[in-house]
């Protein structure tokens, strides 16, 4: 190895200008290998081209598929560089979308983050000392290490993730498959809500299943926990059309987020406790006989009858497919209560008349109506309870019901943050689906529950796979992420394309003393991003505006499929996806598998397309700007999706809401319960007394975006308190602060604000650790596992937000 | 009567002073007025504070020198000649200020070829330049003697020095964006332009008369005091009309009207209230103070430093609180905020010279002082001994 | 005639700066500077809160020059450099700026930002539009209205780029434009209405 070299880049955790600066002291030898160290040198040779020769090519792409937005945007590129991003044009206009995310892609493409060649670890992992080496040196190297773990281990002992944006969404993933690999399983992440609201309301990964666009037609828009104006901000045009027209918006959030700032009502609910506003309302709205009873009769399993013993509906038992999609279940045909014959019948016999309350006797079984075990179960959690538990009071707590209930059609956006991340998150998402129920407030037009940050619902098209031999699979294991730092496990070694170990695990302490125990660990990356410090091997990926062919990126997105056509070379030694795991299967001979360049994939992705893809081609998906409607896609998307009827997809298709399999853990119907850490009454407050939780930034996706030197001048970390927790501390606004807890700590810029909940801490997550002057905020947080998730259809959430905390000056 | 000069040592002294401002800024045109404390939230610094200054030092002697021959004050006709001399090196460094002030100097040929009338900076330039041309004839007929030359020349002179500062005032004084807006602003020039002339011109006279360049009689200087003590008044009683306009809606511009008195600007204000106003009213008022130089001397500087202080007041504070004021503020345009992102944002205007800024205003005003000390050799030296211009020194 | 305007509906702005980086890019905007920011009114930062929890409220407020009908920066330009061209727009030749900055004082909205030092732009290279010119050390930039776009019929680029269409552009001489009908119809909030600029730039709710 060239020592100069190994110098040059011996000490990667100096700063940026650091870099740069010694970049240029080593710029001789960067040109010599053919490496160039900063993007200034790199972009020299070409500065002094003049304008008149310049020359501009117009190319389009889909962009990032991680923030749900997708956006259609048009690049221009001048002189081989992306100079321009705009949105597309779109025939439907609600669809030319872009956001500062996209725009800001013109600097941060050429970021002085980026990862620029291969790198070998030359320090402790956690160090950041690399030194540069050849793309033959580093797959070698990779190729080598794996196979001895897998001999000695198995094949399972390799862990292969993607993550963010390297290669998130475009349609394959190789490596993981051939090596048999450990690829996590279900990860829990973002399904906390969904786990107790799904089975009732057959909503898609927690994901509403009607379209945003039909907002409009709601009357009051509840958003719990939810932040489209900085999640999913080009979404928030259907929110704000929707207020425009007439809706009432109200927000439950302990912060006044953006969001919660454009609505008509911000609830700054403590923090866990939406579960006992929801609760109270659902009490209130029984109490005040708000509810829909044909709705509940017709459309719900609320005259279904319970056995008062055991817990278990009543009725024949059968094999199917139940309510979460698992195959050869033990279903029930339930049975009501016939009014009309005083006898007990099959739901859905012809005439029946079902009684909606009422306790009776049926085979000497003492049996009731869910509605009957509701009202029971719902009776303790009195407005009062709910004022006292939330920090909301009463009467507004009676309001917010209200105008649920009566107002009209009425939406949920229950979204996969904030609230998700606590450990009652399933019983909240259990209690939305009752007061949804209870008001027929799902499957009609503007009446819907969900996650709407990725638009709801719309139309689905799945492109053709490209063919795997069989044994290509997964380990079996389904090891999750966020366990493998607290758990036993046989994992070695590991490959992550991206972050995806200080993005997918909380208190990262621990997460990086696995990594540190690994035998080896390779990270491919655009980015520096955290935990490339921890890799042994890391291996330079390009953008989804680079690339060597001419398309890439097959992809549907918002009712419309499309390609991703080239803006620029990749730049520096950076590689394609398909490249890099081209290269790193040749070592087992396995790439003759693979499609020999992006030409093949695009085509095997687009060809005998059935369905809503039905007559779409390669040909014609470039002929037309690498842009297609979805069949029908000239129709407006919310008059195609979702429920408009309510008939479900559940076996009764009804709304099922008594949660059986739950009645050992007393959450057969929602049971209000604390969540693990950061409740009132919690002895450990009187160490951390303040909640900690972490929400979007619109200048972030999780940590992507941290490299941006055009966001860095809006946005560095901070941690928002209320001024009169500052105060307590000695804190003033811009103070430098230390978080701690047990776990761990970090430093970072305190912000001051009225619009947060006092004894709240929030902070965007994340950037990369350097960008701290300590830590990361993943240093403190909550990964205990709620062990009852492990029965539902996502298994256990990671508690972001479940976490104490307390604060004092750097 | 023996005669003297100022000696070369002095002048040298200044001279190397002026040369090094004028390096540094060479140092400013190679790198842009970024060298400078300015910044996009506090637009203008230590050159336009300092040009205000001048333009209003320079008027004390003009005004002293025409009003002499308008109002037929006949023992202010002996200090005409230093009094016109002072005004020519003020109006000079004035001049010189705005200039360094320019971020596109090369360009400057731009206000001949299309000027904007409407411009106050436009009419300011050109009644610099008259004022100027003024003062230069106005020293050669004295020099030549040319008695009804200059006489005539001081009805001219006169309504010319009011305007000159009226003019500057209107660069601020017009600005609807900022709380200089103000009708006041311009008598507030001028008895600001009076007061501190005046003062400067009795420093001046002392210094010649110490120096032995010329004599000055006690009851001519204890006249001048008595005058200057009216300046101050009238001084004084402007700012007051002003302060009670700002203060008595306790809208709009009671915020800069509290950073006057109690925030970023208040060491200033309230110095040239008490030690530029006040302190040396009282001194002047009293008869017998007016008879010994040194307190005229110390009263003097402390009029001089409190206009100097009324500058910096009047013009900072205008640009602390934006009139759109909210997070994250000001995109400032430095050069931290080009090399440091963290460091783009300004919530209010703030602003501190720096070294350059500050090593180029001693060189302009080394210049004046240059200017000052030979104009006053040249002119005046020798000449209570002979009626010739010789310069004799008497080593 | 022409009166080229831009409306910004407050109710629906959130505040998501995409505005602010669509101008940075388009206009090749260099670091420091910014022609169009997203300010929230009031607040010592971004996303602030005005009143006391819980009772609080926010405006997110989008700035840039406000191309008045009687503006303040033209008058005292000593050179003519700042100009009201024939379409509306308030405009810079930045061959005839001399760095005076009398316009930077003159501007009641902090509209201008001046090129204090050589720029620095990060990619290091202009990127945005073709046609937008670069500006040298010592002259005054701000918002042109999207000059270069606007010449080819199109929209303003932070119009083009909202994602919640907060943004109507337009011609207020023509009386059927959407944007003059917007003025009509809505709440129209001039800022600092007293300074008799005219702004036209206006904000609806």
């Amino acid at each position: 190895m060239n020592e100069t070299k190994r110098n040059s880049l011996a000490n990667a955790t100096m700063s940026r200008r650091g870099f740069v600066k010694a970049a240029a002291i080593t710029g001789a030898v960067g040109a010599a290998s053919g490496s160039m160290f900063s993007t200034s040198s790199w972009l020299a040779p070409t500065q002094a081209l003049a304008e008149e020769q310049s020359e501009e090519k117009t190319c389009y792409l889909c962009h990032n598929f991680h923030c749900l937005g997708g956006c259609g945007l048009k690049a221009t590129v001048r002189d081989g560089r992306l100079a321009k991003i705009e949105p597309r044009p779109m025939k439907d206009d609600r669809y030319r979308k872009i956001c500062l995310r996209g725009i800001n892609e013109v600097q941060h493409v050429y970021a002085a983050d980026r990862l620029q060649t291969p790198l070998r670890r030359v320090g402790e992992r956690g160090e950041g000392k690399f030194e540069v080496i050849s793309w033959d040196e580093a797959v070698k190297e990779i190729a080598d290490n794996v196979k001895a773990v897998q001999e000695k281990y198995g094949a399972g002992s390799l862990y292969v993730k993607k993550s963010v944006e390297a290669s998130l969404g475009q349609g394959f993933s190789f490596v993981d498959v051939f090596l048999n690999a450990e690829g996590g399983g279900l990860t829990g992440l973002d399904r906390g809500i969904a786990n107790g609201c799904e089975p009732a309301l057959q909503t898609v990964n927690g994901n509403s299943v009607n379209s945003i666009w039909e907002m409009k037609h709601a009357s009051t828009i509840i958003n719990i926990g939810d932040n489209l104006a900085e999640s999913g901000i080009i979404w928030t045009q259907a929110l704000v059309d929707a207020r425009e027209a007439g809706a009432k918006i109200i927000t439950f959030d302990p912060r006044l987020s953006p969001t919660a700032a454009k609505s008509d009502q911000w609830v700054p609910v403590k923090p866990a406790e939406d579960v006992a506003v929801i609760l109270g309302m659902a009490q209130h709205i029984i109490e005040n006989k708000w509810y829909d009873e044909d709705y509940m009769k017709n459309y719900t399993s609320y005259p279904f009858l319970v056995d008062r013993e055991t817990g278990e509906l009543v009725g024949e038992k059968m094999t199917g497919t139940n309510r979460i999609g698992k195959k050869n279940a033990t279903i029930v045909h339930s049975m009501v209560w016939d009014e009309a014959s005083g006898t007990a019948v099959p739901y859905d016999q012809e005439g029946a008349v079902p009684a909606i309350e009422g306790e009776f006797t049926l085979d000497g079984r003492s049996v009731a109506t869910e509605f009957t075990l509701l009202k029971e179960k719902l009776e303790e959690y009195t407005l009062e309870w709910a004022a006292e538990r939330s920090g909301i009071d009463a009467q507004t707590i009676a309001q917010i019901a209200d105008d649920y209930a009566n107002r009209g059609p009425a939406t949920i956006n229950c979204a996969e943050g904030g609230p998700d991340k606590y450990a009652n998150a399933d019983v909240l998402g259990h209690a939305i689906a009752i007061i949804a129920s209870l008001t027929g407030n799902y499957g009609k037009l503007g009446a819907s529950v969900g996650f709407y940050s990725a638009g709801g619902g719309s139309l689905s098209g799945t492109l053709t796979a490209w063919p795997l031999p069989e044994w290509a699979k997964l380990s079996e294991n389904k090891m999750r992420l966020y366990e493998v730092a607290s758990k036993p496990n046989d994992i070695h070694a590991a490959i992550t394309f991206g972050d995806a170990f200080t993005l997918r695990a909380a208190n990262a302490n621990a997460t990086i003393d696995w990594i540190k125990s690994l035998d080896f660990f390779a990270i491919i990356d655009i980015y520096h991003s955290s935990a490339v410090d921890y890799a042994d091997i890391v291996l330079p990926a390009c953008s989804k505006f680079e690339n060597t062919e001419e398309y890439k990126n097959v992809r549907v997105s918002q009712n419309h499929v499309y390609i991703a056509q080239k803006c620029i070379d990749p730049l520096f030694e950076s590689k394609t996806d398909l490249e890099i795991e081209r290269l790193i299967l040749a070592e087992w001979g396995y790439d003759q598998y693979l499609p020999k360049n992006y030409d093949e994939l695009n085509r095997k992705q687009l060809s005998n397309l059935k369905g809503n893809l039905e007559g779409i081609t390669y040909e014609n998906l470039i002929a037309n700007d690498c842009m297609l409607p979805l069949k029908n896609g000239d129709n407006p998307v919310e008059d195609q999706v979702g429920y408009h009827e309510p008939i479900f997809k559940t076996p009764t298709k009804r709304l099922e809401l008594y949660y059986e399999d739950l009645v050992d853990e007393g959450q057969a119907f929602p049971s209000y319960e604390t969540c693990d850490e950061a409740y009132d009454g919690n002895p450990l407050k009187e160490t951390y007394p303040l909640v900690f939780m972490q929400g979007k930034t619109r200048y972030r996706i999780h940590a992507f975006y941290s490299s941006s030197e055009w966001f860095q001048e809006n946005y560095s970390p901070c941690v928002t308190m209320h001024p009169s927790d500052a105060e307590a501390r000695g804190i003033k606004n811009g103070d430098d602060v230390l978080v701690f807890n047990d776990r761990g700590d970090f430093v970072c810029r305190a912000v001051l604000d009225e619009g947060i909940r006092p004894g709240v801490l929030f902070m965007a997550e994340t950037t990369y650790s350097k960008y701290y002057k300590k830590g990361f905020l993943q240093n403190v947080t909550n990964s205990n596992l709620v062990e009852r998730c492990y029965k539902m259809k996502f298994g256990p959430q990671i508690l972001y937000n479940d976490v104490l905390v307390d604060v004092k000056k750097a | 009567m023996q005669t003297n000069t100022f000696k070369k040592p002095v002048l040298g002294v200044f001279g190397v002073l002026a040369v090094i401002g004028v390096a540094c800024w060479i140092y400013q045109l190679a790198n842009g007025l970024a060298v400078t404390g300015m910044s996009n939230a506090n637009s203008w610094g230590l050159y336009i504070c300092m040009f205000m200054l001048f333009v209003g030092l320079s008027a004390g002697g003009l005004i002293v020198a025409s009003s002499a021959h308008v109002f037929g004050i006949d023992k202010f006709k002996t200090v005409a000649k230093p009094a016109v001399i002072c005004s020519t090196a003020c109006i000079c460094v004035a001049g010189m200020l705005v200039l360094v002030d320019l971020g596109g100097i090369a360009k400057v040929w731009r206000i001949l070829t299309g000027p904007n009338f409407m411009s106050p900076l436009l009419w300011d330039m050109c009644i610099i330049t008259i004022y100027l041309v003024i003062n230069i004839l106005d020293l050669v007929w004295m020099q030549k003697g040319d008695e009804d030359k200059v006489r005539k020349l001081s009805y001219v002179a006169l309504p010319v020095a009011i305007l000159v500062h009226s003019v500057t005032a209107w660069i601020f004084g017009l600005q609807i964006a900022r709380a200089w807006y103000t009708a006041i602003m311009a008598p507030i020039f001028v008895a600001s332009a009076l007061d501190s002339g005046l003062a400067l011109l009795l420093l001046g006279l002392i210094l010649l008369d110490k120096v032995n360049i010329a004599k000055f009689d006690n009851s001519l200087m204890a006249s001048l005091g008595k005058l200057l003590a009216t300046f101050i008044a009238v001084d004084a009683y402007f700012v007051a009309c002003e302060l009670l306009t700002m203060a008595y809606p306790g809208a709009g511009e009671a915020v800069a009207l509290s950073e006057m008195l109690t925030g970023a600007t208040a060491p200033f204000f309230w110095f040239e209230i008490i030690c530029g106003l006040l302190v040396p009213f009282v001194i002047l008022a009293i008869t017998k103070n007016r008879e010994k130089r040194g307190i005229i001397v110390l009263a003097s500087v402390l009029v001089v430093l409190g206009v100097a202080c009324k500058r910096v007041w009047l013009l900072f504070t205008s640009f602390i609180h934006p009139n759109v004021y909210g997070g994250p503020g000001i995109a400032s345009g430095t050069f931290d905020a080009q090399q440091n992102p963290a460091d783009m944002w300004m919530l209010l205007g703030s602003y501190a010279p720096t070294f350059v800024e500050i090593l180029v205003v001693i060189g302009v005003v080394s210049v004046g002082v240059l200017i000052f000390m030979i104009l006053s050799n040249k002119l005046i030296a020798g000449e209570g001994a002979s009626s010739t211009h010789t310069t004799k020194t008497s080593e | 005639m022409t009166k080229l305007a831009i409306a910004i509906n407050t109710d629906r702005c959130i505040g998501c700066q995409t505005c602010a980086f669509a101008c940075k890019m388009q206009n090749s905007v260099p670091q420091g500077m910014a022609w169009n920011r997203v300010i929230t009114e009031g607040c010592d930062h971004e996303d602030g809160s005005l009143g006391t929890f819980p009772n609080v409220t926010r405006t997110y407020l989008p700035l840039a020059c406000q191309h008045c009908e009687n503006p303040a920066c033209e008058k005292v330009c000593p050179t003519g450099a700042t100009y009201k061209d024939e379409k509306g727009r308030v405009e810079i030749d930045y061959d005839k700026c001399i760095g005076c900055r009398m316009c930077m004082a003159a501007c009641p909205y902090n509209a201008r930002v001046f090129n204090w030092a050589e720029p620095v732009r990060k990619p290091d290279f202009k990127y945005g539009d073709k046609e937008v010119v670069e500006r040298e050390r010592g002259v005054m930039e701000k918002c042109t209205l999207c000059k270069e776009r606007t010449n080819r019929d199109e929209q303003p680029m932070c119009v083009e780029c909202c994602p919640v269409r907060a943004r109507v552009f337009g011609d207020l001489d023509d009386p059927d434009s959407e944007i003059s009908k917007l003025k009509h119809e809505k709440s129209v909030r001039i800022l600092l209405e007293d300074k008799g600029t005219r702004p036209q730039v206006f904000y609806v709710s």
